[in-house]
């Protein structure tokens, strides 16, 4: 239809006497609450936005995103799964080593090496990193992997491995410990140990054992579930956890194992509320990883924070990680802790918002925004907002206070930089210091830089 | 009681420049204060805060907001101080005022705009360095474009008319003041009524003077598509001036394609009339420019080749003719309107000089300031930026009448005033007054200054043509509808024998 | 400029016919400008005829004025507001209420509007040759539910007279066919059926009249106007589309005014008479 074809319908951006003149002319129209984008990107910007091949990138990369499948195929040893070597650990977030390390992945690190049996203590330990002899880091996200908090892998964890269906990716993720002092929030005493040699010896093999018996178990299916019960996939996984359960009870029950084995085991996940997190975080970084190496894209396909920086990695630029100091997160403490307890934030987590769940569907849990002090209008708005950094609604993650408008999904980082506003993340807050554990949780942005960071590099890879 | 003077510098307060100019207004009006300025730290605001004889801040950026206020003591200063803030919270107030359950946040894209409306065109006004950005936007999200803006890179001004062609959108602009979709007059457009001509406008004042011409002869308007000054360039070769003339070709509203631009690139000029060439209806090409017809001359061809009755527009003068100086002043917010006056009164008057001079030796100086003939187009990008347009905003032309009311060299003053939606809702309240105390003050060493007003209105204009006519004759001056007429007036009064 | 778009005489600056542009406060309104003689001129008094979420329609000296939202069915002769009917802009007008039109502004009830713009109808571009346009009647004809009781089947050799007023309601079915028949570009001349229209004052609704009116001066509802141009092949929009968008409006209307195109076309072929 074109233009003269009836009176135009006019979206006024800037100057809003020209807004007025129109509604005094009996005109619809709608206005930009337009401010200038991010200081100093003007030029980076309009390269990116006159790149001829940014439309269908994004276009390609976001479908590739929300038709990625996820279902849980198997429960294995790190080891066997990625091929680990004995001494290599993987932690959460863009890579670093010992020197930079927070307190929080530090512990997680320590704990490791005892839970492997590489250190004869804490001290051991700590002098056997630092000196980087017999240990060698990675991040989880070169080995198409993610982890909550520290996000610490070692080659005798089990882990969750999925498979997406449509593009054939594969993505993996080690089992949730629970709340408290736990390793991935830097935990390491001898609990803590403890009770990852009970998740290896009984949890692990039982898991894997009633995963093969049921056949793929579909985690988009239930994640899609999750939000309409409530949850929203990141920092409320209730609704997640027992339909997992459900799921595999029936096989748990019949896999012949010991039944105080299993009582123990469905004991264990029916009180962990965060069970699921560690399946939706792999289902998600399937999905990004679909859409990742489009060139021309500029689609976020992972945020990540290792306690010390945050980074993210965009679809048009590659493995490239653009890095900035990871913000500390507002929120609630738990007991006396308070906000000197608390670490910058950390976790390879924020791949469930990089997804478009997590804190980007808040509005689907609106019994979290307790955690911030906030009411629920605050997370309806929250969720609105992310409309306007992202490329896509996921008809598959629906949200029934919007009248299940599918959640905002695919962070544009031309959006984020347009616009000045920052994806919005829910998250735990780890102790500072090692061997804390959690002290709270809450919300936190990226550090804005990296946006326009992100944007300097595929302004470079821009033809012309 | 002792003066008080403040200048504050806001980091990161981005507000555009007509709300600024309201809250400045607003602070001015407080009891007490002597002078204030609310804008943002640009090069050119950061001089006309010295020259209001403030201290200009050291490192004050373009994204940062400058508050500076001077006023009788220490208390009024605060009341100005407190205006401030809160003229700036209500201009940003109703966005943020949701409620229950909450409502949506405002858009803050042009796209995000778009999807929630079924929108087909975006108004871009932002500032330039800004508009590729929201234009790529609206294109991709099916909206053609109207970018007001200015100072836009060509090379970003192709790419987007590429675009737009793939698209099958209309891109109008950069630097497009003026257009007119389905009688709906967008930025600067007078009220014009339903039509049977097709404009494409490579100019917007010229556009706005040729569908007031038209309207003198009952001729209406079925679309005036704007397609920015540089369409015709050699760089831009015309791209959406093509695209809108076969538009208004299949469009069935439109019996006479009318295309007005400022001097083209000569290849560019005759790839068009070639185009036009192969068009279904008839094409007038009304290229301005010296040795060429004027606006009114143009309207009257148009109407001619409608086989309508030509009425000659109207004009109201019999003031008597100066008396004293020597020199011809024009005062223009509309450039073409501007150009149009230079080309006429030098052909009889010789050198005029000005800061968009019809040859490069007629340039004047950073000053703005010359002896003899002198037109000064204040629209012009290089005294607009981080301002609102004159048509808005008339301060700088209200004290240059000032000036030249106290200037024994200047004999007869021209001056555009331009009607229509988005221009000053009364330009006469504040020009009428600035008109009568300069001829007042001409009147105290011995001259008579005449004012010829070229009032580019249509009947239907908010502004009320009548009422501003007869407010700007209340104060003297001369009123023509053509701005050919009033500028062959203005000629006629300088070279006319004294009183 | 086509024949029927009143255009009123210019003054100049110094003429004192009052300004258009009513400055006093009202919600702006786009008019069209079938309506400028009416609206420009003396105040007129009326009564609010009949009020729905997008239009209201107020009767002044035997015509039928509308004020529609934006998203409502723009009549030829119609006031559009910017707002939407999800925003309610006519919740407050009763039907009865006082109507006072003229001078550039429309009172009906508390609701106040004040004439902003102009704006043209809409009207079908003629052309086409005799061949498209009688497959295209066929294709219409094929698509549309049954002609709506209480009219005869048999359209064609009804004589236009026994249509007028026919059916109930405040555009009475054979109303909506005559409407049909009068911008159709076959029969838009017939003196026959234009000899019906001074008849509807008095034997139709005055709504009906108006449109009546509009109609044989070429103007008709957009959704009618693209059919029409759908079937002459003027637009690249499909038939079935433009006649389900047609279908949509009123009870029955759009369908009586398609059963109106359809039957000018048979009758126009048979007559031999193709424009």
């Amino acid at each position: 239809m074109s233009l003269l074809d009836a009176e135009p319908v006019v979206v006024n951006a800037g100057v809003p006497l020209f807004a007025d003149a129109l509604a005094d002319q009996a005109v619809p129209v709608t206005t930009v609450d337009w401010r200038p984008p991010m200081e100093g990107t003007e030029s980076a910007l309009a390269r990116v936005m006159a790149d001829p091949r940014r439309p269908e990138a994004n276009a390609l990369a976001v479908s590739r995103l929300l038709s990625a499948g996820a279902e849980l195929v198997d429960v294995r040893p790190a080891s066997e799964a990625l091929g680990m070597a004995e001494g290599t650990f993987l932690h959460a977030g863009p890579p670093i080593d010992w020197d930079r390390a927070s307190g929080p992945l530090r512990g997680a690190l320590i704990g490791a090496m005892l839970l492997e049996g590489l250190a004869a203590g804490p001290d051991d330990a700590q002098t056997r990193l630092g000196r980087g002899a017999g240990a060698t880091l990675d991040s989880c996200h070169h080995h198409r992997a993610v982890g909550p908090m520290a996000g610490v892998i070692s080659p005798s964890m089990w882990l969750f491995e999925l498979r997406d269906p449509e593009h054939g990716g594969t993505a993996y993720c080690s089992l949730n410990e629970g709340l408290g002092k736990v390793l991935r929030y830097g935990a390491y005493g001898p609990e803590v140990i403890e009770k990852l040699r009970w998740m290896s010896a009984v949890l692990g093999p039982l898991l894997q054992t009633a995963v093969r018996a049921t056949g793929p178990i579909d985690v988009k299916a239930i994640a899609a579930q999750m939000l309409q019960m409530g949850d929203e996939g990141h920092n409320r996984n209730r609704a997640g956890t027992l339909m997992f359960l459900r799921e595999l009870l029936p096989a748990l029950i019949d896999s012949g194992a010991p039944t105080s084995d299993v009582a123990e085991a469905v004991r264990f996940v029916g009180a962990n509320d965060h069970f699921f997190l560690n399946l939706g975080m792999p289902a998600c970084k399937l999905a990004t990883d679909a859409a990742r190496d489009v060139p021309g894209s500029t689609l976020v396909v992972a945020m990540a924070r290792n306690g010390t920086d945050f980074g993210i990695q965009v679809s048009g630029t590659g493995d490239q990680w653009f890095t900035g100091p990871a913000n500390t997160p507002e929120g609630l403490y738990l007991g006396s802790f308070g906000p000197d307890d608390a670490n910058p934030d950390i976790g390879d987590s924020a791949i469930t918002e990089t997804a478009g769940i997590g804190g980007f569907a808040m509005a689907a849990a609106p019994a979290i925004v307790r955690f911030v002090g906030g009411e629920v209008h605050d997370a309806i708005e929250a969720t609105q907002l992310m409309y306007e950094i992202t490329l896509a609604e996921n008809p598959a993650y629906q949200i029934p206070v919007l009248d299940f408008r599918g959640s905002p999904t695919g962070i544009d980082v031309t959006k984020v930089v347009r616009t000045g506003i920052l994806p919005h993340i829910n998250t735990g807050m780890a102790g500072k210091q090692a061997g804390v554990g959690q002290v709270g949780a809450g919300l936190v942005n990226p550090p804005a830089e990296i946006f326009p960071a992100a944007l300097e590099a595929l302004a470079a890879a821009a033809p012309g | 009681m002792a003066a008080g003077s403040t200048v504050e510098v806001r980091r990161g307060a981005y507000y555009d420049s007509v709300t600024l100019m309201q809250v400045s207004r607003a602070v001015t009006q407080v009891d007490g204060v002597q002078a204030a300025m609310v804008a943002m730290g640009t090069e050119l605001n950061l001089e006309m805060l010295s020259g209001m004889g403030f201290e200009p801040p050291d490192g004050a950026g373009v994204n940062d907001l400058l508050v500076a206020v001077r006023a009788d003591d220490a208390e009024a200063l605060g009341r100005g101080v407190a205006e401030v803030d809160a003229a700036l919270a209500r201009s940003s107030a109703g966005g943020s005022s949701s409620t229950g359950l909450g409502s949506a946040p405002a858009p803050r894209t042009t796209g995000s705009a778009a999807r929630r409306s079924n929108a087909r065109l975006a108004l871009i006004s932002v500032p330039g360095q800004h508009a590729f950005a929201e234009a790529m936007d609206a294109l991709e999200a099916g909206l053609s474009v109207m970018i007001f803006s200015d100072n836009v890179p060509v090379e970003q001004e192709v790419r987007l008319k590429d675009e737009g062609a793939r698209r099958e959108l209309l891109v109008m602009g950069p630097d497009c003041g003026t257009a007119v979709v389905g009688g709906i007059g967008l930025g600067f457009a007078n009220a014009v009524r339903p039509g049977p001509v097709g404009l494409v406008a490579a100019s917007g004042t010229g556009a706005q003077q040729l569908m007031c011409m038209l309207e003198q002869s009952d001729v209406g308007i079925s679309h005036c598509l704007g397609v920015g000054g540089r369409d015709l360039s050699a760089a831009v070769a015309g791209r959406s001036t093509k695209q809108a003339m076969a538009m208004l070709d299949a469009d069935p509203a439109t019996e006479l394609v009318l295309v007005v631009s400022k001097p083209p690139d000569n290849d560019v000029a005759a790839d068009v009339a070639a185009y036009a060439q192969t068009l279904t209806k008839p094409v007038i090409l009304g290229l301005l420019g010296p040795g060429q017809d004027d606006i009114t001359t143009l309207a009257h061809r148009a109407v001619d080749a409608l086989g309508r009755d030509w009425t000659e527009p109207f004009s109201w003068d019999g003031m008597p003719p100066p008396r004293g100086g020597s020199a011809l002043r024009g005062l223009f917010a509309g450039g073409t309107l501007c150009d149009e006056a230079m080309i006429i009164a030098s052909a009889a008057l010789g050198a005029i000089h000005s800061n968009i001079p019809l040859r490069p030796d007629w340039a004047v100086g950073p000053d703005l300031r010359d002896e003899g003939h002198l037109m000064l187009d204040f629209g012009d990008d290089a005294l607009t930026q981080g301002r609102a347009h004159p048509m808005i905003d008339q301060r700088s032309r209200l004290e240059r009448i000032a000036v030249e009311g106290a200037d024994p060299s200047c004999r007869v003053l021209l001056m555009d005033v331009v009607l229509g939606h988005g221009a000053h809702p009364d330009p006469a309240s504040e020009l009428a007054p600035a008109i009568a105390a300069a001829r007042s003050q001409a009147r105290e060493t011995g001259r008579d200054l005449a004012v010829v007003v070229s009032l580019c209105a249509c009947h239907d204009d908010p502004q009320v043509r009548r009422t501003q006519a007869e407010t700007l004759r209340e104060a003297g001056a001369s009123i023509y509808l053509s701005n050919a007429a009033a500028a062959r007036r203005a000629v006629e009064l300088v070279t006319g024998a004294d009183q | 400029m086509s024949a029927g778009q009143p255009e009123s005489a210019e003054p100049g600056p110094a003429g004192n016919v009052p300004a258009v542009a009513d400055i006093s406060a009202g919600l702006p309104a786009a008019a069209s400008a079938l309506l400028r003689p009416l609206l420009t001129g003396a105040r007129r008094a009326g009564r609010v005829l009949a009020v729905f979420p997008t239009a209201v329609y107020l009767a002044v000296e035997g015509e039928v004025v509308a004020v529609v939202t934006s998203d409502g069915l723009r009549l030829p002769g119609s006031l559009v507001v910017a707002a939407s009917s999800g925003t309610c802009p006519f919740a407050a007008v009763r039907v009865g209420d006082r109507a006072m039109v003229g001078s550039g502004a429309v009172q009906a009830g508390v609701l106040r509007l004040v004439v902003r713009r102009w704006w043209r109808p809409a009207e079908p571009v003629r052309r086409g040759s005799p061949a498209q346009w009688s497959a295209s009647a066929e294709t219409v004809g094929r698509l549309l539910p049954p002609v709506p009781a209480p009219l005869p089947a048999d359209l064609v050799s009804t004589a236009p007279g026994d249509l007028l007023g026919l059916g109930p309601g405040l555009t009475p079915a054979g109303d909506d066919v005559l409407a049909g028949m009068l911008v159709t570009p076959q029969l838009a001349r017939s003196p026959e059926l234009l000899a019906v229209v001074p008849a509807a004052a008095t034997r139709t609704t005055a709504l009906s009249a108006t449109l009546l009116r509009h109609a044989s001066l070429g103007y008709a509802v957009p959704p009618l106007v693209r059919l029409l141009d759908a079937m002459s092949g003027t637009t690249t929009t499909g038939i079935g589309r433009a006649v389900d968008d047609l279908l949509a409006v009123g009870h029955t209307s759009g369908a009586a005014l398609a059963h109106g195109v359809v039957t000018a076309v048979r009758a126009g072929t048979s007559a031999q008479k193709v424009a």
